[in-house]
């Protein structure tokens, strides 16, 4: 007769939770509290389904980010206004497509870049695995060549390198079909052959009236404009990124500054007055003095004609200068005058030539200014490899081919130092918060509930024992403690699990201080329940102590434990983020971990490093507190008509 | 006679919940001459302490007077404005002493200070002369004037209420609502303190309104008695005519429950069922589902006041053509 | 029983006056003989080193009486007078500082119950002094003895539905094997106390229901292990006046049907006399009347009972024009604090009357003297020559 109106425990559990939760969302904390929720826990989820087993070892190493930009805002600060180069990272598994001849098969993968900000990317290279494919047991290294297709029309061959077997000191044993990989690099970029390219389609050359008429002097001096630009092109644009670059003005202009010239000029002047003096054979001396005259005269025709004096004139000047004196020199030891005047013409000597070649060699005398500019448009790269004498080539190449250009932003969050991807951390940073959470919440709460029924039920001395146990683990300072065993726990632990036993370790310490404050709350609960009459009228009917603590105590006790849990989730998040800011580091990509790098790397400008994680964190307490706060206001009227 | 001291004119005093609209008071009429007493009785949720609460104005949200008029001394209490009626009502006109009353005492303070403190707000008096006021009332309600030291914990609980009694009669107002004033208290001490009450009427010819559940200790007390049930007065008149002639069936109902302690030992008789529920009162007589007499007519129509006996109105079908 | 310095025979003729002592007989139910529940109270860490002596509060202080097998017994007095200790003393739910309880249970357990030869007996009947039995074997005897609660709001735990609270009883006892079972023997107690249909309460949460249901369910949770004897602790003073006697009704009915003997407490002495056979009034941890119900209340002969009775209103209207104190000094005492001798003389207007026995009031404890068969009084007025 009663059984039809049974109702199972599981379906009146459940009955009772969907109360909770449409109570909590009933109010406005507690929606909001829900509905971030909801959120942690999906972005937990997504980490732990995507995350792969070595990301928590190889995290920190910057080889594992190596293809990132360094230190970049994400990528839509440039709808905000804030433009930079796009971070290219293709990764081509199949060629765009394949040429076959009669002795090479060339695979070709094409990349288009668009380039539409006035800021160069970061970096650019080509990383390639290929199979060694051979034929009959012969095989011969494949080639790769790189080429750029700049949009000013220039293609320019970027490199061409030999895909090596092996690396150094490595004994690698070939066999058809292992793979051999190649990476391009700085040292290997052909900046010579760009440079050619740059100043041929730019008309960069030195100008007739400056350079004068002498093919070896013209020839000198555009070699002097070439090393200039690839100084230039070196310093500034990290020899790579000259890709990305043309010049946009130059100028190319004769060194007109006289004041060395003149010093010469004083210089031969007052040997001629030392030699004048001199008491040596006069045949020689007259010599002499004629040779100076004719050094000054060089000399003082190109200041005459300063203005006018090309580049070719003025060196043919000054090398005329430079034999008289050396003629003087000869004739001033045939007259055996004496040392220091002798010293002295050489010395003078010796700074001619020296000018002489610095004039022919640097940009002091011909002073080439170029400006460089980043040029915008499509760029197209290509990548070729080639196989020799491979006669059936497979149409699918098993090659992976990486053409990465870092550009001025990257992803969703922008990337930290060694080019960590912040969106990732931050996202996998959330299953350990939650999990370092509620290990700790759920252990301390649990054992305080267990401690605080012992205790208020049945006082005495267990009572006495316990309180006075909570008192003094309330007065030990706990962030102390967690310093020192945190300092002492990382240079104990060894091994692959280092980072979990330091995390458990200070999860362990969080609990040992942290379920004191719930267990006198529940001790102040169950001494106002064991007063209730209904709990004499269960002594009565002859309950035992078990049975009023676990069926009458603990569901009241329960609930407002759920309250207290949530609350503390927070607080071991934040702990471990605040010892990790401090240096105290377990290697887990954790959001504190992230922050104690932009410490580390004194990197506070960087808002993008510090906001995610800082918003992570407040966001996750915020999200508990709130939830917190709805059940209490739930748990709290109840408790009050008890 | 002259004017009613306080006349209550269809008070509806409703709680606007969530779950619905209570209405603890609907449409309720009496009236009280100066020096008179009278008796509000009924059982846990007939509204008899809203109707105190509301002739005090203390109803408490969400609750409000919803409709009617009280008429103290002349003016309309409920169109005052709230800093009047705490001006010139509450307290001066109409003071409480609250159910538990004993719990209104601070702790903290001696009783001498608490009642002097109603001289000092009121009448702007010194601590002194309150002081001095609070010993003569100590003294009226039959407390030693040097206990004007005493802190409530040193006091019993019969003094503590006559010592919030004593602060009742403070500003000596013509109406003092007593909300079940000996709750909690030994016979012995309730007597005194009814007996208290007696000699307030005659000595002062305070008007005394008693609320209780308890038709005994409103005998003692009462002039006139109101039975209240649902939120409605269901029997009013003198108590001589109400005690020994009851016409309505709960106000016999009622006075057969009781045990009495002298004369024959009569069979107890109760009443089936539980009282209604004031958001969705049953239509009709209120009453009707618990009433023996029930007649068709009682559960459509609600019946009015008529007076059967001088001065003696009931709300009931059966004494209406 | 006295202090030194005088005997009772120095103070009464010893033939004429019977001292009360209570009888072991085929129809005692019950017996409390000389039963002591004294509280102690804490003492401070310096009263300890001073080695202060510790203060009891004197709860019940000596109390000896009988319950008939089938009778209601009434406990009466004012709040703090000892009667719900005692109650609860007889249901070994406080200790018993010293006296002594017999019971005589029913025939189930004498017969069925596996325990009941351990038990120590004290009479030729089977009565077992409840005192003596160690607390892991009292179990099987809380079938036969049952408590019904004063407050219907506490006394049943509001998150457990109504079936859960009564089923609990069962489960504690291992009395119905399967919830199927047990659902079973729910329904009829709700049945019995007229909560009918039983499945409109059995799922329903203790705030669904109104005080007089809840004191039912209270009801049915004393009676579902099928006890022979009820304490019942003001079962009716926390409900309506107009419900009350529905419910006491119902406990007749159910004595009747069951067999049950009743130790009803209350401090309604107008309810004692309708619904008891026997009271005793308690005053201070002590009797000092003892008797026929309706004899000791229409006719009272101690002082304090006296003076009780003539306190208590009733709804006569008459009343408001007289103005009468209660015969009765002072307030009642601390019971940490009782006075000497007759704890009652400090109040007892009798004692102004009858300056002679200012002395013996004062400094000796009256015992429980029979005055007529039957009835029975603690005061030195009663044993006057």
């Amino acid at each position: 007769m009663a059984a039809s109106i049974r109702r199972s425990r599981i379906s009146r559990i459940s009955e009772s939770f969907k109360i909770a939760i449409s109570e909590i969302w009933r109010q406005t904390p507690g929606k909001a509290a829900l509905v971030l929720f909801i959120l942690l826990v999906a972005m937990a989820v997504i980490a732990v389904v995507t995350i792969t087993p070595d990301f928590l070892v190889k995290w920190e190493s910057a080889s594992y980010w190596e293809d990132n930009p360094v230190v970049v805002p994400p990528c839509w600060v440039n709808s905000l206004g804030y433009k930079t180069a796009k971070t290219a990272q293709i990764y081509f598994t199949t060629p765009s497509s394949m040429e076959v001849s009669e002795s090479e098969t060339r695979y070709i993968y094409t990349y288009n870049y668009t380039l539409d900000v006035n800021e160069a990317p970061k970096d650019l290279y080509v990383k390639a695995e290929v199979p060694l494919l051979c034929e009959e047991g012969v095989f011969k290294a494949p080639t790769m060549r790189v080429t750029v297709e700049r949009p000013d029309g220039i293609v320019v061959l970027a490199w061409d390198m030999v895909i090596e077997p092996g690396k150094t000191g490595e004994n690698v044993t070939l066999t058809c079909g292992s793979l051999l990989s190649a990476k391009t690099s700085k040292e290997t970029f052909r900046l010579a052959e760009v440079t050619s390219a740059i100043m041929d389609k730019y008309n960069i050359t030195v100008p007739p009236e400056i350079a004068g008429a002498n093919e070896t002097y013209v020839i000198t001096a555009n070699s002097i404009v070439r090393t200039t630009i690839r100084t230039e092109l070196e310093n500034k644009y990290l020899t790579i990124l000259s890709v990305f670059v043309k010049p946009i003005s130059y100028k190319i202009s004769l060194n007109r500054n006289t004041t060395i010239l003149e010093v010469f000029s004083k210089q031969i002047n007052n040997l001629k007055t030392t030699f004048l003096d001199l008491g040596i054979n006069i045949v020689l001396r007259d010599k002499i003095i004629e040779a100076l005259d004719k050094a000054a005269n060089n000399i003082t025709w190109v200041i005459n004609n300063i203005n006018t004096v090309t580049y070719t004139d003025y060196l043919i000047a000054m090398n005329n200068a430079y034999e008289n004196l050396n003629n003087v020199n000869k004739l001033a030891l045939a007259a055996s005058a004496p040392v220091d005047v002798r010293s002295s013409v050489d010395d003078l000597t010796k700074t001619l030539g020296k000018f002489i070649e610095v004039a022919t060699t640097t940009p002091s005398l011909i002073q080439p200014e170029i400006v460089f500019d980043v040029l915008q448009g499509d760029y197209r790269v290509n990548v070729t490899i080639t196989y020799y004498g491979v006669k059936k080539p497979p149409r699918a190449l098993s090659a992976k081919i990486g053409i990465i250009v870092k550009g001025g932003c990257y992803g969703i969050l922008g990337t930290a130092d060694k080019g960590v991807d912040i969106a990732t951390v931050v996202l996998y940073g959330t299953p350990i918060a939650l999990a370092i959470g509620f290990a700790t919440a759920v252990a301390s709460v649990f054992i305080g509930v267990i401690a605080g029924i012992i205790s208020g039920y049945y006082g005495g001395f267990i009572d006495e024992a316990i309180q006075r146990t909570v008192d003094v683990l309330g007065n030990i300072p706990l962030l102390p403690i967690l310093i020192i065993v945190g300092s002492v726990a990382q240079r104990t632990f060894t091994g692959e699990a280092k980072s979990l036993y330091i995390i458990l370790t200070y999860i362990g310490i969080l609990i040992i201080f942290g379920w004191g404050g719930t267990a006198i709350t529940v001790r102040a609960m169950t001494l106002s329940i064991k007063e209730e009459p209904y709990i004499e009228a269960a002594k009565a009917l002859g309950a035992s102590n078990t049975r009023i603590i676990f069926k009458h105590i603990l569901p009241q006790v329960l609930i407002y434990a759920a309250a207290v849990l949530v609350f503390n989730v927070p607080g071991a998040i934040i702990t471990e983020a605040g010892l990790s800011v401090l240096g105290l580091r377990h290697g887990w990509p954790t959001w504190g971990s992230v922050l104690s790098s932009a410490r580390a790397e004194n990197r506070f400008d960087v808002w993008w490093w510090i906001l995610p994680p800082g918003l992570m964190l407040s966001l996750t307490s915020l999200t508990f507190v709130l939830l917190g706060l709805a059940i209490e206001r739930i748990v709290e009227p109840r408790l009050r008509t008890l | 006679m002259s004017e009613p001291l306080l006349e209550v004119k269809n008070l509806k005093t409703y709680f606007y919940t969530l779950r619905g609209i209570v209405r603890a008071v609907d449409d309720v009429s009496f009236e009280l001459y100066r020096g008179e007493s009278l008796g509000l009785a009924g059982e846990s949720g007939c509204g008899k302490s809203t109707l105190a609460f509301s002739l005090i104005r203390l109803v408490p949200p969400p609750g409000k007077i919803s409709g009617g008029t009280v008429i103290f001394e002349g003016k309309d209490v409920t169109k005052m404005s709230e800093e009047e009626f705490r001006r010139e009502v509450r307290w001066r006109g109409i003071s409480m002493i609250f159910q538990g009353a004993m719990n209104v005492l601070n702790p903290v303070y001696t009783i001498g200070d608490q009642i002097a403190e109603v001289f000092m707000v009121h009448k702007g008096y010194s601590k002194r002369e309150g002081l001095e006021e609070a010993k003569k009332l100590l003294q009226l309600v039959g407390i030693e004037p040097r206990r004007v030291k005493s802190y409530p914990f040193e006091l019993s609980g019969g003094m503590k209420q006559r010592a919030v009694i004593a602060m009742a009669l403070a500003l000596s107002p013509p109406l003092v609502i007593a909300d079940e004033p000996t709750t909690a208290l030994d016979v012995v001490v309730q007597a005194q303190i009814l007996n208290l009450m007696k000699r307030l009427k005659n000595e002062l010819r305070t008007s005394i309104m008693l609320i209780s559940h308890d038709l005994s200790i409103i005998a003692e007390v009462a002039d006139k008695i109101a039975i209240m049930y649902g939120g409605k007065i269901v029997e009013y008149g003198p108590s001589d005519l109400v005690y020994n002639n009851p016409r309505h069936p709960y106000t016999r109902a009622l006075l057969n429950s009781i045990p009495r302690l002298r004369g024959e030992i009569r069979d107890l008789t109760w009443i089936p069922g539980t009282p209604p529920d004031l958001i969705a009162p049953p239509p009709g007589c209120r009453f009707h589902p618990r009433c023996p007499h029930a007649m068709e007519r009682c559960k459509k129509e609600e019946p009015p006041m008529v007076e059967v006996d001088k001065n003696h109105y009931v709300a009931c079908w059966l004494y209406t053509k | 029983m006295l202090h030194a310095g005088y005997t009772l025979s120095e103070v009464m003729d010893v033939s004429e006056v019977q001292v009360y002592k209570p009888v072991l007989d085929k129809q005692v139910k019950l017996v409390v003989n000389g039963l002591k529940v004294y509280f102690p109270l804490r003492r401070s860490f310096i009263e300890a080193l001073m080695m202060k002596p510790r203060l009891f509060v004197k709860a019940v202080d000596e109390v000896s009486f009988d319950v008939r097998d089938g009778e209601v017994f009434a406990l009466a007095g004012e709040s703090g007078c000892g009667k719900t200790t005692t109650g609860k003393a007889v249901l070994k739910l406080v200790e018993t500082t010293a006296g002594s309880t017999y019971y005589l249970p029913s025939r189930s357990i004498m017969e069925d119950n596996q325990y009941y030869p351990l038990y120590k007996k004290v009479s030729e009947y089977g009565h077992i002094d409840l005192q003596a039995v160690p607390d892991k074997l009292f179990k099987p005897l809380r079938r036969d003895i049952q408590m019904i609660w004063q407050d219907p709001y506490g006394s049943l735990n509001p998150r457990r539905t109504i079936f859960e609270i009564l089923s609990e009883a069962l489960e504690i006892h291992d009395v119905g094997a399967t919830k199927s079972e047990r659902e079973d023997i729910v329904a009829k107690a709700l049945e019995e106390v007229k909560l009918t249909p039983a499945s409109e309460f059995m799922y329903r949460y203790p705030h669904m229901l109104s005080g007089g249901q809840r004191q039912r369910v209270g009801i049915a949770r004393a009676l579902i292990l099928k006890p022979s004897f009820i304490v019942a602790d003001e079962p009716v003073s926390m409900l309506d006046v107009s419900i009350r006697a529905e419910i006491l009704q119902l406990m007749m009915e159910l004595k009747k049907l069951h067999g049950l003997t009743y130790l009803f407490i209350t401090h309604d002495l107008a309810l004692a006399r309708y619904i008891s056979n026997r009271i005793a009034v308690m005053y201070l941890g002590k009797i000092v009347e003892l008797g026929d119900a309706r004899r000791v209340i229409e006719n009272p002969n101690h002082p304090y009972t006296k003076a009780l009775v003539e306190a208590i209103p009733e709804p006569n209207p008459e009343r408001r024009h007289v103005i009468k104190e209660p015969s009765i000094k002072g307030e009642v005492p601390s019971p940490i604090n009782v006075p000497t001798g007759c704890r009652f003389h400090p109040r007892c207007v009798a004692l102004d009357q009858h300056p002679e026995l200012e002395e013996l009031c004062k400094k000796k404890e009256p015992p429980l003297i029979e005055i007529e068969p039957g009835r029975y009084v603690a005061c030195w007025l009663y044993t006057k020559k």
